[in-house]
């Protein structure tokens, strides 16, 4: 059995650790790219969201380096994620390609399903290897966010022009093949270092940006045309408010023992937006909102076109914004989104951030860029 | 006191419950005047781009209400209509969107209909809203009364196709969300067209619960949508019925892109000739006519041949 993994940013390194341990064969597709995108959309719904064609895209390259069975996960509403992997069946099903799909859906969705499906999938090595092998994913999974987040502090204040991005991606490389949980700390803390090391302008103060919207678009840096690494180019600080530790640790640990509580982001986002709409509808309002509180100089909201519950954010964003005197500047990216307009948007948006700073620039009207 | 309900989105499905609940409540109920080109500029306009066409229609309507006067607007806030299921997110937070897009608008009621635990928390989300208005008893007739007026409604919809001629030259299944077909002007009078040119319609709103429950199964995994349950169910229960399918669908509904892509690969699967229209503010009559009276002259030459031509060209 080989099994392909649609990509989501750099989860793979966890997925792969958590199959290898498992005794399985991960066939892992090639960093989503262009082609992946074209051969996506060519057999999407035209109007489904960028992370399906994306994923679809993944799975017919690894299906092409010898794939037979696709691990994907499922849900249960309202974001339309949980019925990606029954539309990919159905897609690969009609361009006749012989795959069976594993889904991680939630164990009350079809329990059978699920035990029929994963029970092989751990008789091979055994629960033990199963335990160890989440371990290790876990570690490596903290890892990855802890060197992202360590280069968004060191990029805007590098001793050499991408500097930062080539230590994080050997960093990354190094940390694939780490085999042990004290390995894999010493990989993070000697990534870390190495990249701290470059933060050679201490005495920088940049521009502190946050970025709120759907967790595939922030995470993966091939649909948001490296957002990360342009703001810091730019000479701004960024920071990621969505975090896929924090939303496993929220909603697959904390709400299966029943101890999670979207409360207190309903409360700060009081007035704007009642309750949970799916998604990251709920966090993106409530954390511009905490953004805006800790004097954060400006938000990114970014969102695939027609996503459902971002667009509810989106509506509600420009009077948080006007409200809190923060600006905020929608991104909604798809397959033909283009680079250069990308960039003198984001350009443009660092400018005004930098005039506000330093108080050329008085905040009249609401910076929402999508309407007038 | 002047409520006004905006004729759009789930108005087509509640309007009866909600004109009768309202007025047991001892409120006089506004309704918006019928879509025009006005209704959908104003939406377009003040909405956000991304957003489906419903919505941006929705917000004209909302505003044409402001225009009328009235001292409240019922937005509810709907997550749920049915047991473990949910509806499109953008209903889940209608009235965040509405604050969002118009900026002064006349105080909004908005319950929420919650039915993810049942169709009972729905009725206490009833009448905990309209506890504030009206002493219990009243509340609890002005329900009674408003779910009578909505049973009435959707019996006279299932009996609908029976009354249309039996001579009718064609018989075709219409899917689409209820507030498409039911929109003259954004659905540039597609059910009247097909009418008129002497078809038999069968659409989504005329099936009952239990058919369309029935016919869900053939599914790879439950759909968790009512509306996308209800159209796929549709679907499966007209597809051996009828001599075509047409759907109806919104740009950029999120649910639909889903549904109606599985309505299209099940009809190609099984060679039933299906028609989609993807309706927006931009689209073209002229073009959607010509498409229209294609699709009817191929169903009517392939009935003549006895189905010996292919469904798709």
């Amino acid at each position: 059995m080989k099994i392909t993994v649609p990509h989501l940013g750099n989860v793979y390194i966890a997925v792969e650790a958590l199959l290898n341990e498992m005794g399985h064969e991960l066939v892992l597709p090639p960093q989503s790219s262009r082609r992946s995108l074209t051969l996506g959309t060519k057999y999407s719904p035209e109007t489904v969201c960028l992370p399906l064609k994306l994923g679809v895209g993944n799975i017919l390259e690894g299906i092409e380096l010898g794939a037979d069975t696709v691990l994907m996960v499922g849900g249960r509403g309202p974001c339309r994620l949980g019925y990606y992997a029954a539309l990919e069946e159905e897609i690969l099903f009609d361009l006749g390609k012989k795959v069976e799909f594993i889904v991680l859906d939630h164990p009350k969705e079809d329990f059978r399903r699920l035990r029929s499906q994963l029970l092989p999938l751990i008789r091979k090595k055994g629960w033990r290897a199963l335990i160890r092998g989440l371990v290790l994913a876990w570690e490596k999974l903290m890892a990855v966010e802890k060197l992202e987040r360590t280069s968004h502090y060191v990029r805007p204040r590098e001793s050499e022009y991408r500097i930062t991005s080539q230590l994080l991606a050997e960093a990354l490389q190094r940390l694939r093949s780490a085999a042990t949980v004290a390995e894999i700390r010493s990989v993070c803390r000697q990534g870390c270092e190495a990249m701290l090391a470059e933060a050679v302008k201490v005495d920088y103060q940049p521009l502190r940006i946050g970025i709120v919207g759907e967790i595939y678009t922030i995470l993966d840096s091939f649909s948001n045309l490296d957002l990360e690494e342009r703001l810091g180019h730019l000479g701004a600080e960024v920071y990621r408010t969505v975090s896929l530790v924090e939303w496993l640790k929220d909603h697959v640990i904390r709400s299966s023992l029943g101890l999670y509580s979207n409360k207190h982001l309903i409360d700060k986002a009081q007035g704007y937006l009642h309750a949970s709409v799916g998604g990251h509808g709920l966090e993106s309002v409530a954390r511009t909102v905490i953004l805006a509180e800790e004097q954060y100089d400006g938000i990114i909201h970014i969102l695939p076109f027609t996503c459902m519950p971002e667009i509810v954010a989106q509506c509600i964003l420009p009077n948080v914004s006007l409200d809190y005197q923060i600006p905020v500047l929608s991104l909604v990216v798809d397959e033909h989104t283009g680079e250069a307009g990308f960039q003198t948007r984001l350009e443009a948006f660092v400018d005004l951030l930098a005039r506000r700073s330093e108080g050329e620039w008085a905040y009249g009207t609401p910076i929402s860029l999508s309407r007038s | 006191m002047k409520v006004g309900v905006p004729r759009g989105l789930y108005y087509y499905r509640y309007f009866p419950f909600w004109e009768s609940f309202l007025q047991g409540l001892g409120c006089t109920v506004v309704i918006s005047d019928p879509t025009t080109k006005q209704t959908l500029d104003f939406g377009v306009a003040a909405s956000v781009d991304g957003i489906c066409l419903p919505v941006k229609v929705y917000i004209g309507h909302v505003q044409n209400l402001i225009e009328k006067n009235v001292d409240y607007l019922f937005i509810p806030y709907i997550i749920s209509i049915e047991k473990g299921e949910y509806i499109c997110p953008k209903f889940m937070g209608l009235p965040d969107i509405v604050r969002g897009c118009i900026k002064q608008t006349p105080p909004i009621l908005s319950p929420t209909i919650d039915g993810r635990r049942g169709p009972r928390s729905i009725m206490w989300s009833y009448l905990k809203f309209g506890l504030k208005f009206a002493k219990f008893s009243q509340v609890l007739r002005a329900y009674r009364n408003g779910l009578y007026q909505l049973k009435l409604h959707e019996a006279k919809l299932l009996t609908a196709p029976v009354e249309t001629e039996p001579h009718a030259r064609l018989h075709i299944g219409v899917l689409g969300h209820e507030y498409l077909l039911n929109d003259d002007f954004i659905s540039m009078g597609i059910t009247k067209r097909l009418r008129q040119a002497g078809c038999k319609l069968t659409t989504v709103e005329h099936l009952d619960q239990n058919t369309i429950n029935a016919n869900n199964s053939f599914l790879k995994k439950r759909m968790y949508w009512s509306s996308g349950k209800q159209i796929l169910g549709a679907a499966h229960y007209l597809a051996p019925k009828v001599d075509g399918i047409i759907s109806l669908m919104s740009f950029a509904c999120g649910t639909d892109s889903f549904t109606i892509d599985i309505v299209e690969r099940y009809c190609r699967r099984n060679q039933i000739p299906h028609l989609l229209i993807n309706l927006d503010e931009h689209t073209g009559q002229a073009g959607v006519l010509t498409r229209l009276d294609a699709f009817l002259d191929l169903l009517q030459r392939r009935k003549q041949r006895e189905d010996y031509s292919p469904a798709f060209g």
